[in-house]
C-alpha cells in the first residue's frame, strides 16, 4: 500500500533545523534549479523536509525523457492519485507542464520488454496524465520518429488532450538508441540491422519514398479531434522531397484542418509532406496563427509563396522562411525577373514575374521579427516602386554592382561606388511625400469612421480635423514606442546573389540605414562573404564565413547523411532513381 | 533596498546580518564591483550549469556551513542577486552526485524516514533517476 512519506502530523525531526531544510522557497529553489534531476530524486531520499521541497522542482515542470520513464511517471501519479482517495491527506502532485520525449526507436533497446510506443499507447498513457493533472500542459516530443511508423501514422485514430505543443523530429529510422538529434548520424551496414527494421531502412535508402506530400499526415496533427489543445506545432524532418513529389496535388476534407485554426505558432522545417497544394490548402484556416517558421521547404515554389505572404504577413507578429539553396524555382523567377518585358509583342501587358522582395516589403511591415535567407533577394526589400521611379527620373545610377553585388570596377583599378547622397536625398524626399499622402489620407479615414459613428457632424470643422490628426499622431508614436519595446528585427541573407544582375550590396547596405527607427536590419550576403547591421542612420559591416551553402537544415537539425541537397533541385526522375540506389548500395 | 527606503540621511539597520557576514559581504561587492550587469536569467531553460564559479568565487565560498548559509540568506535579504546565485551554486556542487546518505552526511542531517519509506520514494522518483 502507497503511504505517505511525508506525515505532517508527525512531530519534526532534530534535522528539520539543519540550514539546508530551513531555508527560504524562493533560495531552495535556486538551489534545485542548477541540480540534474538525479540528484533531485536522492535529496528527496534524504529526509521528510528535503522530500517536501523537492516536490516542486520535480514536478511542478516536469521532464519526461522516454517512453519507458513514462509509465514510471504515471505510475507514481496513480499511487499518489489512489493514496489521495484513501483520505490521509496526500498531496497530490502538481504538474503543471510536463516536456515529454519519445523516441520511438530507443525504447526498445533501451527495455527489451517494452514494445514499441504506438499512437494506441501512448494517447492511453497522455489521457491518464489528464485524469491526474487536469490542468496539466504537455508538450510531446518524439525525437528520431519515422513518418510513416507508429506512433505518427495512427495520430488521426486517436485522441492527445492536454498536448498544447507537438515537435516531431522525424525522418528515417534510426537505430542508435541515445539521442541523435546532434550531429550527423552515422550510417548504418545491414550488419548492425536487426531483421525487423531491415525494410524500415531499406525504405531510408530510396530517399523519400515514405514520406510524400499528403492529407492523412497534416490532418492526423490538425484534425482537432486527435490533438483537442494543439497550439504550437514544429514539424522538423531530415530531408527534402523527391522532386516527383513536387507537384502532387493533396485534396483536404472539410475537418481535417479545423485544429489549424487553434494553432499560434508552426515550424515546418525540410517536410516533404509540404508542397504547394498543401500550404494552398491551409492557407486560409490557419486564423490564430501569430508565428511562422517555414525552412528549407524543396516542394514549396515561388508562386506558392507569393501567394501565402499577402495572405499570412499581416496577421503574424514573426516569421522566418528559409529558401534552400540552388532552389529551382528561385532560379526561374530570378530569370523571369531578368528577361521580363511589360509589354508582348502582340501590344498586350505580360504578367508580372513572381517576385517575393515587394511583397516582404509590402506586407511584412508590423512584423515584430523577420528572418528571410533565399538565393536571391533585392533591393525590393526596401524601396517603393514610386522611389524606384524618382531615382530613375532623378538620373541616380544605382545597377553598378558586379557578381553577387560586389564592387566594380573601372580598367585603371577604380571601384564604381553609388552616389550615396543622392540616393539618400531622392529616397528621404519620396519618403516624406508619400508620408504626407498617407497621413492625409488616414486623417480622412478617421473623419468618415467619426461621422458613420455620429460623433461629429461637420467632417471639414476645424475641431474634428485636429482630432483626427490627433488621433494618426497617436497611433504613430504608439507604434515608434511599440517597436522599441519590443526591438523589431529583420534578418536577410542572399544565399546566392541579387534578384537581378547588376544590382550592387553597397545600395542595400544605404537602404537599409534608412530604414524605420529602432528596427534592425542585420543583412547578409553569402556570394561576397559580407554581413552589415544597421540601424536608425548607423550601420557596420564585415567580412563574414557562412556555413557550406549544401547545408540546407537548421542548426543543430539531424542532416540526412551521404544525401546531396541538390539532387532535389534537379528535377529528373532518373537522377533520384540513382541517388536512391546510391544510397541503398551505400547500405549494403 | 536603497529604492525601498528612498533618500535618507541617517544608517540604515540591517538587523539580519551580522557584521561578520556583512563585512563577507562587502569583500564580495569590493571584488565584483566592476563587473558588467549581469544578464536576465531565462529560467524556461535547461536546468543551470552549477560548476561555472570562477576561482576567486569559490575560494571566497570556502567558509564554514554555518557562514555559508549566512551569506546567501543576507544577498537574498540585501537582494545582491550575482552572490545569491554563486551561493545557491556552491550548495549545488555540494549535493551533485552524493548518495542521500554523504548528503546526510555532508549537511548533518538526521534521517527521519524509516527503510521502506526509503525505499518507496526511490520508486516514486525513480522515472527520473540517472541511467
Amino acid at each position: 500500500m502507497y503511504r505517505n512519506p511525508y506525515n505532517p502530523y508527525s512531530p519534526p525531526s532534530p534535522s528539520e533545523g539543519s540550514a539546508l531544510c530551513t531555508l527560504p522557497t524562493e533560495i531552495s529553489e535556486q538551489i534545485y534549479r542548477s541540480l540534474p534531476y538525479g540528484d533531485l530524486t536522492r535529496l528527496a531520499r534524504v529526509n521528510r523536509a528535503l522530500y517536501t521541497s523537492v516536490q516542486s522542482p520535480l514536478y511542478r515542470h516536469a521532464k519526461v525523457t522516454s517512453y519507458e520513464r513514462l509509465t514510471l511517471f504515471i505510475r507514481t501519479l496513480n499511487a499518489v492519485a489512489c493514496f489521495d482517495k484513501s483520505g490521509e491527506g496526500a498531496v497530490s502532485k502538481h504538474v503543471v507542464t510536463l516536456h515529454l520525449t519519445i523516441d520511438p526507436n530507443a525504447s526498445e533497446s533501451e527495455s527489451p520488454s517494452h514494445n514499441r510506443p504506438t499512437a494506441v499507447m501512448l494517447s492511453r498513457m497522455i489521457g491518464a496524465l489528464g485524469r491526474y493533472c487536469p490542468s496539466v500542459s504537455i508538450t510531446l516530443h518524439i525525437s528520431n520518429g519515422s513518418c510513416n511508423a507508429q506512433p505518427l501514422t495512427s495520430f488521426e485514430l486517436e485522441t492527445f488532450p492536454r498536448v498544447s505543443t507537438l515537435i516531431l523530429a522525424v525522418g528515417f529510422p534510426s537505430i542508435s538508441s541515445g539521442s541523435s538529434t546532434s550531429g550527423p548520424p552515422a550510417r548504418p551496414s545491414f550488419h548492425q540491422v536487426i531483421p525487423g527494421r531491415r525494410a524500415a531502412l531499406e525504405s531510408w535508402g530510396r530517399m523519400g519514398s515514405g514520406c510524400n506530400p499528403n492529407a492523412k499526415f497534416w490532418s492526423g496533427i490538425f484534425n482537432g479531434s486527435s490533438f483537442p489543445d494543439l497550439r504550437e506545432v514544429e514539424i522538423l524532418h531530415d530531408s527534402g522531397s523527391p522532386a516527383s513529389q513536387w507537384a502532387k496535388h493533396v485534396e483536404f476534407g472539410e475537418d481535417d484542418l479545423k485544429g489549424l485554426g487553434k494553432v499560434t505558432r508552426l515550424v515546418v522545417n525540410s517536410a516533404p509532406e509540404l508542397n504547394d497544394s498543401v500550404l494552398m490548402g491551409a492557407l486560409t484556416r490557419a486564423e490564430c496563427l501569430k508565428r511562422l517558421e517555414l525552412r528549407n521547404i524543396v516542394g514549396l515554389s515561388y508562386e506558392a509563396l507569393s501567394m501565402l505572404l499577402p495572405h499570412a504577413l499581416p496577421n503574424l507578429t514573426h516569421f522566418t522562411l528559409h529558401i534552400p539553396f540552388r532552389h529551382r524555382s528561385a532560379r526561374q523567377a530570378k530569370d523571369q525577373l531578368e528577361t521580363y518585358q511589360p509589354l508582348a509583342p502582340t501590344g498586350e501587358a505580360n504578367p508580372l514575374p513572381v517576385h517575393l522582395c515587394p511583397l516582404l516589403r509590402a506586407y511584412g511591415r508590423n512584423l515584430q521579427y523577420l528572418e528571410v535567407q533565399a538565393p536571391y533577394l533585392c533591393r525590393d526589400l526596401f524601396l517603393h516602386e514610386s522611389e524606384k521611379s524618382k531615382l530613375n527620373e532623378e538620373g541616380v545610377k544605382i545597377d553598378l554592382g558586379g557578381r553577387g553585388g560586389s564592387l566594380c570596377y573601372s580598367r585603371s583599378g577604380v571601384p564604381f561606388h553609388i552616389d550615396r547622397i543622392a540616393l539618400e536625398q531622392t529616397v528621404k524626399q519620396v519618403r516624406k511625400q508619400n508620408g504626407e499622402r498617407a497621413f492625409k489620407e488616414a486623417v480622412q479615414l478617421n473623419l468618415r469612421e467619426e461621422l458613420s459613428k455620429n460623433k461629429t457632424k461637420d467632417i471639414s470643422s476645424a475641431g474634428a480635423v485636429s482630432s483626427a490628426e490627433y488621433q494618426e499622431e497617436q497611433k504613430k508614436l504608439k507604434r515608434a514606442r511599440t517597436i522599441k519595446e519590443q526591438g523589431w528585427q529583420r534578418t536577410v541573407r542572399f544565399r546566392e546573389g541579387m534578384c537581378r544582375d547588376g544590382e550592387s550590396w553597397e545600395e542595400i547596405g544605404i537602404l537599409a540605414r534608412l530604414e524605420e527607427e529602432n528596427v534592425k536590419w542585420t543583412c547578409i550576403n553569402d556570394a561576397i562573404k559580407t554581413m552589415g547591421v544597421y540601424m536608425n542612420g548607423i550601420g557596420s559591416e564585415l567580412e563574414v564565413y557562412p556555413d557550406p551553402p549544401h547545408s540546407g537544415r537548421a542548426p543543430g537539425r539531424p542532416f540526412m547523411a551521404g544525401h546531396d541537397y541538390n539532387d532535389d533541385y534537379a528535377g529528373d526522375e532518373d537522377e533520384e532513381a540513382e541517388d536512391g540506389n546510391d544510397a541503398h548500395d551505400d547500405l549494403i | 533596498m536603497l529604492e525601498d527606503v528612498g533618500e535618507v540621511t541617517e544608517a540604515i539597520p540591517i538587523p539580519n546580518v551580522n557584521e561578520n557576514v556583512l563585512k563577507k559581504v562587502i569583500e564580495w561587492c569590493e571584488h565584483h564591483k566592476g563587473d558588467p550587469p549581469a544578464q536576465a536569467d531565462d529560467d524556461s531553460d535547461s536546468r543551470k550549469k552549477s560548476s561555472d564559479i570562477d576561482e576567486w568565487d569559490q575560494k571566497f565560498m570556502q567558509v564554514d556551513q554555518e557562514m555559508l548559509f549566512e551569506i546567501i540568506l543576507a544577498a537574498n535579504y540585501l537582494d545582491i542577486k550575482p552572490l545569491l546565485d554563486v551561493g545557491c551554486k556552491t550548495v549545488a556542487n555540494m549535493i551533485k552526485g552524493k548518495s542521500p546518505e554523504e548528503i546526510r552526511k555532508t549537511f548533518n542531517i538526521q534521517n527521519d524516514f524509516t527503510p521502506d519509506e526509503e525505499e518507496q520514494i526511490r520508486r516514486e522518483n525513480e522515472w527520473a533517476e540517472d541511467r
